[in-house]
């Protein structure tokens, strides 16, 4: 949702620049016939409601995605308006405010983002709710009326003529209006039914509603009812004389109260004042050609220049790389480097990942893939070897994006072929992948898409899988009771207890240990693990930084140690339970929906400890 | 009695009625979903206000007059009732709307205009 309305944010950023063009060019073509304007509205009505555009080299819109999704989600939080003293005065607080908390793993700023599109959708939905009523409302007042002709209605609850209908339009008059003001009444009405303004307005409402935040739209649709009104008187004295002008004139002071062309609602406002109506309409000549002609010529430079967005490497002002990411099917993501500088220096990727560039590739490139969740995959970089990679270097990779790992690859001259994507079951990770998972083609295939890398044949990939052989397959299976000696250290699960079940230890290798187990209370599988001497990994999730806690636990000899205990965002149910023991680290990780059955076991192993 | 007030559409329904009195509220339903394309919620309504008004009455469903058209418009000219759906627009939009009359000045100045064009 939040993405929604980011898109709609930066249309209406980009569409403002427009609208700004338009009511300066309004005011410089005040002898051009008003029809040109609402062209030009409509041209605005456009660039509002559709939401791609082509790209022009003369495009004057500084950006046309001032708040990109990807920055807001996944980077430093900045915004790229084009306008390099307004990037330079917001994105430092922007940074500052929103910096992205490393134990959150989620932006604030993206949160946000997700506030705002609530927001965004209840002025929406009242918008909507408003027409509708307002619709309701005045369908109800106009059933008391008494057909005159045609399509034509007299009622006694109206004050002012208007049009109500989209299919079948209908025109209500006061039933007072007099003998003299009616005919050119209608003849205004019937020129509003001509140019289906009934339609026009309603569609300009509609786009208003969505983008109600903005007050250059409310400026904009103003504007537009104005206009839409002269450019109706100008049809139709088009043809009269002065003495038929003068008619017209009166009869328009006589509805001094002001027709109103409601269509869906009986939105007033923009109305013009009489004055002004009567003398454009007395002042009106047929504009002579060459008016037309440069009006024509304004309204396509406008379009050119306004209602395009800028070629995307004038964009690289910033010099930072974005990944435009695209959506194909199956919600995987496709990340192709925006095109320009693809050199990184100065994007956050080499800070980020030092140790993923400037890799030997004579014997290609690796990338691990792992899984953390159903549809979440992690990326690791390694320089292809003839030898198997240690559970060390395994754990020790930092896990990387789909996007990143995209543009990462894309900072290597090397050919498709030469990269190797490998499946590894992370231990970390509560989710697992199995073999058969593994084997399909179609799942390395998919990653391989999400890379933006070519092809791969099914064949290699395969091939590629059983070269390295998960980790998996060289564990130790040990005894509760042997962790001490082959450990160090005696690790125990609750064991009076009856919630926990089929634990297994793996001794991965003598400092590496993993205790899987079935706990009946959080109803879920759980992962303990423990390393000797080498740092966690910890799986970057979307935890909520609401809901941290720390347990207090103390072994059975009086040592105090808090356990960090995290609970993932938005009622996902994964719960990360670390701790520190001597040259130990402890992490345990599983769903847990109760949010205190893992913390409880973290004790219980704790108390054991000694 | 109070002076009764009539639009020019409630007028035309109130003619039906005196054409063709005494006539049962089914007959007029249908009459004036011929003439006037009335529903029948709107003829019962404004059936409803003009036996309110003491112009007509309705008796178990049949309509008679208590004031003949001749009476009426003896009494009566027809009057442009000034109801209007003002009061529609909430607080907010009306302060964008031009409803305001025009003063006395302002329709000189306008009339002036347009006498003057022209010229």
């Amino acid at each position: 949702m939040g993405g929604v309305f980011l898109k709609t944010l930066n249309m209406s950023i980009a569409a403002s620049w427009l609208i700004l063009a338009v009511i300066l060019l309004r005011f410089l073509l005040k002898k051009a016939p008003k029809w040109v304007a609402v062209l030009l509205w409509g041209i605005v009505a456009l660039r509002l409601a559709v939401p791609f555009s082509y790209e022009s080299a003369l495009s004057l819109i500084p950006s046309a995605e001032t708040f990109s999704a990807h920055n807001i989600q996944y980077e430093t939080p900045a915004i790229s308006s084009g306008i390099p003293a307004v990037n330079h005065a917001v994105n430092p607080v922007l940074g500052e405010v929103f910096a992205p908390n490393p134990g959150a793993s989620v932006n604030p700023l993206y949160v946000w983002t997700e506030i705002a599109a609530v927001v965004w959708l209840a002025g929406l939905a009242a918008m909507l709710l408003y027409a509708a009523v307002s619709y309701v409302r005045v369908r109800r007042s106009v059933a008391e009326s008494a057909p005159c002709e045609g399509n034509i209605f007299l009622s006694d609850h109206v004050r002012s003529p208007f049009i109500l209908g989209l299919v079948r339009p209908r025109i209500y008059l006061p039933s007072g209006i007099s003998a003299a003001s009616m005919e050119p009444v209608i003849a205004h009405e019937k020129a509003h039914l001509a140019r289906r303004d009934h339609w026009w307005k309603p569609l300009g409402f509609l786009i208003l509603a969505v983008h109600w935040f903005n007050p250059l739209c409310w400026a904009a649709y103003v504007l537009l009812c104005r206009d839409i009104e002269l450019a109706c008187d100008e049809k139709v004295v088009r043809r009269m004389d002065l003495a038929g002008k003068k008619l017209y004139s009166t009869a328009l002071l006589e509805c001094s109260a002001g027709r109103r062309l409601v269509s869906v609602c009986p939105l007033a406002f923009g109305e013009v004042g009489v004055k002004e109506r009567v003398k454009h309409v007395l002042n009106y000549k047929k504009p002579a050609f060459w008016v037309i002609a440069a009006a024509a010529a304004a309204c396509a430079m406008v379009t050119v220049c306004f209602a395009t967005d800028p070629k995307q490497d004038l964009l690289q002002e910033q010099h930072t790389v974005q990944a435009r990411i695209t959506e194909v099917e199956s919600r995987s993501f496709l990340a192709v480097p925006v095109g320009g500088d693809s050199e990184l220096s100065s994007g956050g990727l080499r800070t980020k990942y030092p140790e993923y560039f400037g890799l030997e590739t004579f014997k290609g490139l690796e990338v691990y893939v792992w899984q953390m969740a159903k549809d979440s995959y992690r990326f690791g970089l390694m320089q292809g070897t003839d030898r198997e990679k240690t559970l060390e270097e395994l754990m020790g990779m930092k896990g990387a994006s789909a996007e990143e790992m995209a543009l990462i690859l894309s900072s290597y001259n090397i050919e498709d072929e030469d990269i190797f994507v490998i499946p590894w079951q992370n231990p970390i990770s509560s989710y697992m992948v199995t073999e058969e998972m593994v084997k399909d083609p179609e799942y390395i295939s998919n990653i391989r898409a999400m890379l933006g890398l070519d092809g791969g044949s099914a064949a290699s990939a395969e091939e590629t899988a059983s070269d390295h052989e998960t980790p998996a397959e060289t564990l130790k299976k040990i005894s509760a009771e042997e962790t001490a000696d082959a450990f160090g250290i005696p690790i125990v699960l609750p064991k009076n207890a009856n919630w926990i079940e089929d634990a297994e230890y793996d001794l991965m290798d003598e400092n590496h240990l993993r205790i899987t187990y079935h706990d009946l209370i959080a109803d879920a599988d759980c992962t303990l693990l423990v390393l000797k001497n080498a740092d966690l990994d910890l799986p970057p999730m979307d935890y909520d930084e609401a809901l941290n806690e720390t347990w207090e636990g103390s072994t059975a000899g009086g040592r105090y140690i808090a356990v960090n205990v995290r609970h993932e965002k938005d009622n996902e149910k994964m719960t990360l339970a670390v701790w520190e023991y001597k040259e130990y680290r402890f992490a345990i990780m599983g769903e847990d929906d109760t949010k205190a059955a893992i913390p409880k076991v973290a004790l219980a192993v704790i108390e054991n400890l000694d | 009695m109070a002076e009764i007030q009539l639009g020019t559409v409630e007028a035309r329904f109130a003619d039906i009625i005196w054409e063709r009195e005494p006539v049962t509220s089914s007959e007029l339903i249908k009459l004036a979903a011929a003439e006037l394309a009335w529903k029948r919620t709107t003829t019962h309504t404004v059936l409803r206000r003009l036996c309110d008004k003491g112009l007509f009455q309705n008796n178990n469903g049949m309509v008679t007059s208590l004031l003949s058209r001749q009476e009426f418009y003896a009494r009566h000219s027809k009057k442009y009732v000034d109801e209007t759906f003002s009061g529609s627009l909430p607080a907010f939009l009306a302060a964008f709307t031009s409803e305001k009359k025009l003063t006395a000045e302002e329709i000189a100045e306008i009339r002036e205009l347009i006498d003057k064009a022209g010229e």
